[in-house]
């Protein structure tokens, strides 16, 4: 059974991981949101995925603030550059946030609570809603029919 | 489905497993968690995925026996700062790449798949009709999009045919599915915005069709994409 080798733990290491590419201001938005997290990561990893612009100072520059670690993915693709981002990590969950995504301050507090509960869960989805600021026409289409 | 993240999540809690196929819904990549097990014993993410990796990593971890949560508290917030063409582009993409998706999970088949407006957390789609054996790898998801697409076809072949009362027959199957497909875009206290929402969202339905149609022959099967639906 896929549960049995995970033994219930009372606290799990957390890992997140950003795939990013030519993104660097937005990637900062990302990590400041971490920093604010009421449970915080154990882990960032930012998978740059082959950047031209500044992202691997903005990464830089949260190092203290955060654990965090810059890995460049030259396979150019999203599961390329997430794969990276799994083989780099090593927390107990492994948990994915987009480069143009903000995340609730709780965010990986209610992440982590299922994985606590059940040693069976191998995955937990979050909701996801757009940005407010967004108020061009396609924007405030994206707001009501996805997230 | 690429739909299914878009849709009707609703309660937290467990996706229903002994359910689990490959129009339930998945988890976005955007906001998603896995436990270090799923990776060491299912592998990473497929690599051949140029989309809907996402999907292919929750249907396997599902059919592995993991179970999958669904955590709304666990909000994330996107920005989707979008210009019409990267729009258009993107669901033509989404349409384009997903039968890949579709043919590595299911086998060989004809299968019909319709509309489940109850349904309960994001299973949009019931299968109606599964023929195994068919030389033809077929899937259909029947919407209204997609109805009133066939009629409006079906209507202009039996006018140029003459056939008077059959042209009218179908003309009004067109305008009744028509009018089911923009149901959820009436807002009558906001007409022009409706009217735009209806046409984005047919642009947006129109480009995940063709692309999904020139992605499976691609793949030598065909697929009739379901549609961006409202997720209310």
């Amino acid at each position: 059974m896929s549960g049995a080798s995970s033994v219930t733990k009372d606290s799990l290491s957390i890992s997140v991981v950003i795939v990013t590419l030519d993104r660097a201001e937005s990637v900062r938005d990302v990590l400041d949101c971490l920093v604010r997290q009421t449970r915080q990561p154990d882990e960032v990893i930012v998978v740059d995925n082959g950047s031209k612009d500044n992202t691997k100072e903005v990464v830089s520059s949260f190092d203290g603030r955060l654990n965090i670690k810059y890995v460049y993915e030259e396979a150019r693709g999203i599961p390329f550059a997430r794969n990276a981002g799994v083989r780099n990590a090593t927390g107990d969950i492994i948990a994915f946030i987009d480069d143009d995504c903000i995340a609730d301050e709780n965010w990986l507090k209610y992440i982590e609570i299922p994985f606590i509960r059940d040693p069976n869960v191998g995955v937990v989805g979050g909701d996801l809603s757009y940005l407010e600021k967004g108020e061009s026409i396609l924007e405030k289409f994206h707001k009501r029919y996805m997230r | 489905m690429i739909i299914q993240i878009l849709s009707n999540f609703c309660d937290e809690g467990y996706l229903e497993k002994e359910r689990y196929n490959f129009t339930s819904p998945f988890f976005a990549g955007a906001n998603v968690a896995f436990r270090r097990g799923v990776f060491e014993q299912l592998g990473l993410y497929d690599e051949r995925c140029a989309t809907g990796e996402d999907h292919d990593i929750c249907l396997r971890a599902a059919g592995a026996g993991w179970d999958l949560y669904f955590q709304p508290k666990a909000l994330v917030r996107h920005n989707n700062k979008g210009k019409l063409r990267r729009f258009i582009r993107r669901w033509f993409y989404y349409g384009f790449k997903h039968p890949y998706v579709y043919k590595k999970h299911t086998p060989k088949a004809l299968q019909v798949y319709l509309v489940n407006r109850g349904a309960r957390q994001g299973y949009l789609y019931s299968c109606v009709l599964n023929i195994k054996k068919s030389p033809l790898h077929l899937v259909i998801f029947i919407t209204p999009f997609l109805t009133m697409h066939i009629f409006l076809i079906l209507t202009i072949v039996t006018a140029l045919l003459g056939l008077n009362i059959t042209t009218w027959m179908f003309g009004s199957v067109t305008v009744l599915a028509g009018l089911a497909y923009l149901k959820s875009d009436v807002d009558l206290k906001h007409p022009l915005q409706s009217i735009v929402f209806a046409g984005l969202r047919y642009t947006a339905n129109m480009a995940l069709l063709v692309g999904g149609l020139l992605g499976s022959l691609r793949l030598g099967m065909l697929y009739i994409s379901g549609t961006l639906d409202y997720k209310g």
